[in-house]
């Protein structure tokens, strides 16, 4: 066993990252293919098709609630004209992260399930608040919202190891749990995540996303979808929604609910709309049964 | 072999007499609410989410605000056999944000918790027990049988709140 020392952890966090799976290569395809605009539909719907599970999943999505079609898609060709080239990157992306998000995360005391619906419940936040504020990139919202927690799963064993002493120092210093994180192991879940999302190659938006959930006023580009998804987390958070050991000790950035303008009745009116949602959206869970064309 | 009932965001769960855990999973800034009737031995369990109802939202689940939560259950409960003059009360939960100050809009957890108490005020019935307030998340239990009631933070230990179905001290029960 090496001695014990910030550098020793961020060298084994590294290795963990480079341990976790990739983006299935289906996923990539998708990603280069929705930003060319010479692609065609029918060819990004038979690159999804060629993984069974991750065409079934998107399906499924497609047909969920969040994106209130009138009605029910049963084909990807059909599902990619309908919503769109962005839209099903992301919901590629969505498909191929279910099964790292949908893990125990031990190290948070959740249970296998809980950080999925907790990322889903940020992601149905994000589009809300996206929607609410009139921000041209919504769509972008649901899959920033989903991801910006990764990095829990790469830093899972080194919280589990140091859980009561990232505790105590949380409630010593009163600092939030993500600053005692980064006290006691050098780095937190918003680093960790942001790297795994570096790995991946996902967009620079997201990255910055994924990296300053907790503190936007500190993203370089300060944009706006930050403060989106740190406001839609801190509201699932309070919501109680796929929370772990961590709990709310958490807060909510100054200035964020000024610079959306959101009151304490818009609060409660998107809580009970995450909540809503989420009772929707319960069957993503379950295994995709959808037949795929 | 007693049947496990979740009690989702909203939900509401009544049973009587049955060996049956009822169970509200991470609450946060919601609260779970157990009331019991310990002679008919009718028990409930609802999950608040928030403190008000929207008037303009029809076909809303009656169980997700604190206003028509504690109506609703109760009505269900006296259609089981309970009385409203026997009911007893714990309620868990209402956590909030770290360092969160008092005037903040998303003190959800501050005015659920006043919300339910004040619902349950208004009918009469006792507040035996609360575990309410703090930035822990809580799961918490009601056992039919006994009208036990038992609070986990989530990471941490379980703990007794209170049993409701000690009936030696309620004066309803003789009526």
């Amino acid at each position: 066993m090496n001695a014990k020392g910030t550098p020793d952890k961020l060298q084994q966090l590294v290795q963990t990252i480079r341990d976790l799976p990739a983006l299935p290569e289906v996923v990539v395809r998708v990603m280069r293919m929705a930003e060319d605009p010479r692609s065609d539909a029918a060819a990004i719907a038979r690159v999804i098709a060629t993984d069974q599970a991750m065409a079934a999943r998107v399906l499924k999505l497609a047909n969920s609630a969040f994106y209130g079609l009138p009605r029910r898609v049963s084909t990807l060709s059909e599902a990619v004209v309908i919503l769109g080239f962005r839209t099903i990157k992301n919901l590629a992306i969505a498909a191929s992260t279910f099964e790292l998000l949908n893990r125990e995360i031990a190290g948070y005391w959740l249970q296998r399930g809980e950080l999925w619906r907790h990322s889903l419940a940020c992601a149905i936040g994000a589009q809300l608040v996206a929607r609410r504020v009139g921000l041209s990139v919504a769509e972008e919202a649901f899959v920033s919202g989903l991801l910006h927690d990764i990095g829990k799963v790469a830093i899972n064993l080194f919280v589990r190891e140091q859980f009561d002493q990232i505790m105590e120092r949380a409630l010593n210093d009163r600092i939030p749990f993500v600053e005692a994180e980064e006290a006691v192991l050098g780095f937190n879940h918003a680093i960790a995540g942001a790297l795994i999302a570096e790995k991946w190659n996902l967009p620079p938006t997201l990255v910055s996303v994924i990296r300053y959930h907790h503190q936007p006023s500190q993203a370089p580009d300060a944009s706006t979808m930050v403060s989106v998804v740190h406001l839609a987390d801190i509201l699932s958070i309070t919501l109680g929604i796929g929370i772990g050991g961590d709990g709310l000790y958490y807060t909510l950035e100054d200035g964020t609910l000024a610079m959306f303008e959101l009151q304490q009745s818009d609060i409660d009116d998107l809580c009970a709309q995450i909540v809503e949602q989420m009772a929707q959206a319960a069957n993503l869970q379950e295994q995709p049964e959808v037949a795929v064309r | 072999m007693s049947t496990n009932l979740t009690v989702g965001m909203g939900e509401i769960q009544v049973v009587r007499g049955a060996s049956a855990v009822l169970t509200a999973l991470g609450l946060g800034s919601c609260i779970g609410v157990c009331l019991y009737d310990p002679l008919t031995r009718v028990a409930g369990m609802v999950h608040v989410v928030l403190p008000k109802s929207q008037m303009d939202k029809a076909g809303e689940l009656p169980g997700k605000f604190a206003d028509t939560a504690i109506p609703a259950i109760v009505q269900r409960m006296v259609e089981m056999g309970a009385s409203t003059s026997r009911l007893k009360a714990a309620i868990a939960g209402g956590a909030q944000l770290f360092q969160f100050g008092v005037s903040s809009s998303l003190d959800v957890g501050a005015r659920n918790s006043e919300a339910v108490i004040a619902a349950l005020r208004e009918l009469g019935i006792p507040l035996q027990a609360k575990d309410v307030g703090g930035s822990v998340g809580r799961t918490l239990r009601l056992v039919s049988d006994t009208g036990l009631v038992a609070v986990r933070t989530i990471g941490g230990t379980e703990r007794e709140l209170a049993v409701l179905g000690k009936i030696l001290s309620s004066s309803g029960v003789a009526a």
